[in-house]
């Protein structure tokens, strides 16, 4: 079995729901609605012919130029059955909130948590949609393509009392 | 010839100075505290091939036991804080090295989350580029440093300052 048969199984089960597929260098990809996304996961993760049962990847690209900028992109393996598969989802930039995936897969925790900070997505049922890579304090998100390239802060900024600091001197 | 007349032949006088600086500079500690890539060479020049022991270098485990900070590596704004905290647990006197392009200029991360340079932190003594700097590079700036450290005096100093 490989990926094209996976690729019609879903053909075949949600044909109404999917809004392009094809093969990219022998790698399948879907695009779907974000409102779709949860059914789509539940199906993936518990068909008997598919059982893709881990979610290897989720990340985010920005394309500035286009209307609908926000791209988010699911990686699903499939241990049993040794295939994989893409799930692309666009949004518009202020239409930024997705469902988690987190009831599904739990490696999808740390992931939202990476595309929250790097691109200000919310993830809606997220257990702790915290920053990951940033401090907590952080402005911006930076791997939006409108981020400034070289915006630091000041050194004065930089705050010394994090985390548990303690003025030597006040002591 | 003043004092050593009346004191025989085993005793040798010198000044205060230069006894404790030479102490100094052939027992510096530095913490054991890396970064990131440079980090690694740091450990190899502390091995056997290259040896920081021969120096008196010997890597202590606590900042409150050492007196020489060796920055090897980028330093985040997320990291910064932490760095600061190190430098200012060291007793005095104390000095830093920034080891590697990134430590001294920020290096090729020309970017949002890296400090351009460690002296913007803390004061630093000896630059040291390379990306990273060979193991011969590192031993040539803690030679330096012994050269600094020679010329010091045991008199209270206020600690360095941040030059901005």
């Amino acid at each position: 079995m490989d990926v094209n048969f996976a690729l019609a199984v879903i053909k075949e089960s949600m044909q109404k729901k999917i809004v392009a597929a094809g093969n990219v260098n022998r790698d399948a990809y879907i695009q779907i609605q974000k409102e779709d996304l949860l059914e789509f996961a539940d199906f993936f993760k518990n068909d008997p012919r598919l059982k893709f049962d881990m979610l290897s990847d989720l990340f985010a690209v920005d394309y500035p130029k286009r209307p609908e900028r926000i791209e988010v992109i699911y990686n699903f393996y499939s241990v049993v059955n040794n295939f994989r598969i893409f799930i692309k989802i666009r949004s518009k930039i202020d239409e930024s909130e997705y469902p988690s995936l987190t009831s599904f897969y739990n490696s999808a925790n740390w992931f939202e948590r990476e595309v929250y900070d790097m691109f200000g997505l919310k993830f809606k049922g997220h257990p702790d949609l915290k920053r990951i890579l940033n401090p907590d304090d952080w402005d911006g998100h930076p791997l939006l393509k409108d981020y400034p390239l070289r915006k630091r802060p000041e050194p004065e900024e930089i705050e010394m009392d994090r985390p548990g600091y303690i003025e030597l001197d006040k002591i | 010839m003043g004092i050593e007349e009346h004191l025989g032949d085993n005793i040798i006088t010198a000044s205060l100075d230069k006894i404790v600086s030479w102490g100094r500079k052939w027992s510096i500690w530095p913490a054991t505290f890396g970064l990131a890539c440079c980090a690694i060479e740091m450990m190899t020049t502390a091995s056997s091939r290259y040896d920081f022991d021969r120096l008196g270098l010997i890597f202590r485990s606590s900042p409150r036991q050492s007196d020489l900070i060796i920055v090897s590596g980028r330093v985040s704004y997320k990291m910064a804080p932490m760095v600061k905290r190190i430098y200012d647990q060291m007793p005095n006197p104390k000095w830093v090295i920034a080891m590697g392009d990134c430590a001294c200029s920020g290096g090729l991360f020309n970017v949002y989350s890296i400090v351009q340079g460690v002296d913007r932190i803390i004061p630093v003594d000896v630059y040291v580029p390379g990306c990273p700097p060979r193991p011969e590079a590192l031993i040539y700036g803690i030679v330096k440093l012994q050269e600094k450290i020679g010329k010091g005096t045991i008199k209270h100093e206020a600690p360095p300052q941040i030059i901005r």
